[in-house]
């Protein structure tokens, strides 16, 4: 029985070690100082953490790190960029999705092939609509802004909001509306007073998970984003150093970007399982 | 019966429930169905963007279907997209299974964190897992450094710029972003199985195996159907990790439709030709995940 156990807990470690080994390897170049980027024999971890990379991307002096003509601009406007893409996005599109969900929910709108013609949102590659939106977006000044981008991320990750937040929606005993009905709460409230706050875990799955997506895109943004919007994923590829890529501030920028999003994922990590479990579960009907 | 009038209460809403959709439909169709006729539109013409504007471009009608279809780097972008999304998928799929099968049926402690650890990797920004990876593969990465502790000698193989190693260096990264995913659904799966089945071929004296087998697999084919269809479906778009690990590279050895599609429209300007190309991605997209979700279909409720 004991030796079972431990075959048990070496199978899940060595599971755990895999899963965030790229993760510290990561971590780990971002503590390293320029000459021990492409070190042979590979420094796994630096002795004397350097924090110079972190100070480069932020444009703080880093003596270590001698920026070569000026290709490494400070980082704040990313990060600005894909926080207001995130979370605009986010806002809108669970508000947006909530709506379309309980409609879908509780009247059937569209009958059944509204679900699979949400979904086929997500079967368009992002190439096919991006080029003729770029037309669009050129006489509607949209290119290179973030209030554009954002209408793009909603357009394509708001179906998953639909297909998180309707099996919640669906799990809504009808008893509940009817009664609020013949207390006199009126159809226009009883989405949003009665409804919602019954399904507040599917809404924060489906706001993280669309945080993540808006916050992680990398293809719609490297075609629409390359001067005064630029977003974190894009970048990370402007940093280089001496004609090579600019390993140290790269990894440190990631770690940045990444840090904040795997704190979140841990907050509500109950939901989130419990959401894209449910999506895939029940959300087929 | 009493509930008679209460039906009609809803029914009186009509008209209430499109209103409720309409954000959504406005959205949709702004940014995706008008566009896409757009595209369509434009498969017909041979606009580029340095031919002026696009309506004034003469309909050539389907010679950029005709040409795109012939042209061998196309075929080999679709293979290439094949061999990735079959690899990882399976890959994925294979490992989160057998995961999600030993976190049900084993018994140990700290379940809620190694599942919190397993997660991690799905929450990374996959732009920053092709990096990463990327570095890892590297010359001077990790690989080698391994290689070259357990072998004695120096190993400095160029992982990324040799097509076979490339290709499931590609496949790697991918399985490592999303085997989480599946990992996570498999097990919820298995989690919402009613009881009574197993317990009754328990004590009928089935074996662990056959019970896998015989009556959790069947139960569970429905998710498992979802989950790869859902992962296909998002693999087969991949663009990011490949794009920043290889460009493409060595030659076209890892060059998927996507960063095909991106390479021609974007940085050729062929945008016509390239649409026509996304168009019939798309087309072979739909069916194919009409076909795969049939069974699926007509089972609701």
């Amino acid at each position: 029985m004991k030796g079972k156990k431990s075959i048990y807990y070496a199978t899940m470690l060595v599971a755990a070690l895999f899963a965030v080994f790229p993760l510290f390897w990561l971590v780990a170049s971002s503590f390293k100082s320029p000459f021990e980027w492409f070190a042979r024999p590979v420094v796994w971890i630096p002795a004397h953490p350097s924090f110079d990379s972190y100070a480069a991307i932020f444009g703080l002096p880093a003596p270590s790190i001698t920026v070569v003509g000026g290709v490494l601009v400070p980082s704040f406007y990313a990060f600005r960029n894909s926080l207001l893409a995130a979370i605009g996005t986010t806002l809108a599109a669970v508000a947006i999705g909530y709506m379309g969900a309980y409609s879908i929910s509780r009247y059937k709108t569209g009958g059944a092939m509204t679900y699979f013609f949400v979904l086929t949102s997500r079967m368009l590659p992002p190439v096919a609509v991006v080029i003729p939106l770029l037309v669009f977006f050129q006489t509607l000044t949209l290119v290179d802004t973030v209030e554009g981008l954002v209408l793009i991320y909603l357009g394509v990750n708001v179906a998953f909001v639909i297909w998180i937040v309707r099996g919640f929606i669906d799990d809504v005993p009808k008893e509940v509306e009817e009664a609020a009905a013949l207390d006199g709460v009126t159809k226009w409230s009883i989405p949003f007073r009665i409804i919602l706050p019954l399904v507040k875990g599917g809404l924060a799955a489906s706001a993280l998970f669309v945080f993540i997506l808006s916050w992680t895109e990398f293809g719609i943004a490297l075609i629409l984003t390359q001067y005064n919007s630029t977003t974190i994923p894009v970048q990370l590829f402007k940093y280089e150093f001496g004609g090579g890529p600019a390993l140290g501030p790269m990894a440190a920028l990631s770690t940045l970007a990444v840090i904040p999003v795997i704190i979140l994922g841990y907050i509500i990590q109950k939901q989130l399982v419990k959401g894209l479990s449910m999506g895939s579960i029940r959300g087929r009907r | 019966m009493a509930n008679k009038g209460r039906t009609s209460w809803l029914r009186r809403k009509f008209g209430f429930n499109v209103l409720l959709v309409m954000p959504l439909q406005v959205i949709l169709n702004f940014v995706l169905i008008v566009p896409f006729a757009l595209a369509i539109y434009l498969s017909l013409t041979d606009w580029s963007p340095i031919t002026g504007p696009w309506y004034a471009s003469p309909i050539i009608g389907a010679q950029n279907y005709v040409s795109i279809l012939t042209t061998e780097r196309f075929q080999q972008a679709i293979m290439n997209t094949l061999v990735i999304v079959g690899g990882a998928v399976t890959l994925e799929f294979a490992l989160g299974l057998v995961l999600a099968l030993a976190f049900f049926s084993w018994d140990f402690r700290g379940k809620p964190i190694f599942a919190s650890i397993f997660l991690v990797p799905m929450m990374v920004i996959p732009a920053i897992s092709g990096f990463t990876f990327q570095t890892i593969f590297s010359t001077q990465g990790a690989i080698n450094d391994v290689l070259s502790r357990i072998s004695g000698t120096v190993v400095a193989v160029d992982w990324l710029h040799v097509p076979w190693s490339a290709l499931s260096a590609v496949i790697l990264a991918d399985a490592w972003q999303w085997t989480p995913f599946m990992f996570l659904l498999m097990y919820a799966g298995m989690t919402a199985l009613p009881s009574d089945p197993i317990r009754a071929a328990r004590v009928m004296g089935a074996s662990e195996r056959q019970i896998f087998l015989r009556i959790m697999l069947p139960m569970l084919r429905p998710i498992i159907t979802i989950a790869l269809i859902i992962r296909s479906l998002e693999a087969f778009k991949i663009f990011d990790v490949p794009f920043i690990m290889t460009q493409g590279g060595p030659g076209t050895t890892t060059e998927t439709i996507s960063i095909f599609l991106y390479k021609f429209a974007i940085q050729f300007a062929r945008v016509a030709w390239a649409s026509a190309g996304a168009i019939v991605i798309f087309i072979a997209i739909v069916i194919v995940t009409l076909w795969a979700s049939k069974p699926l279909l007509p089972k609701a409720e």
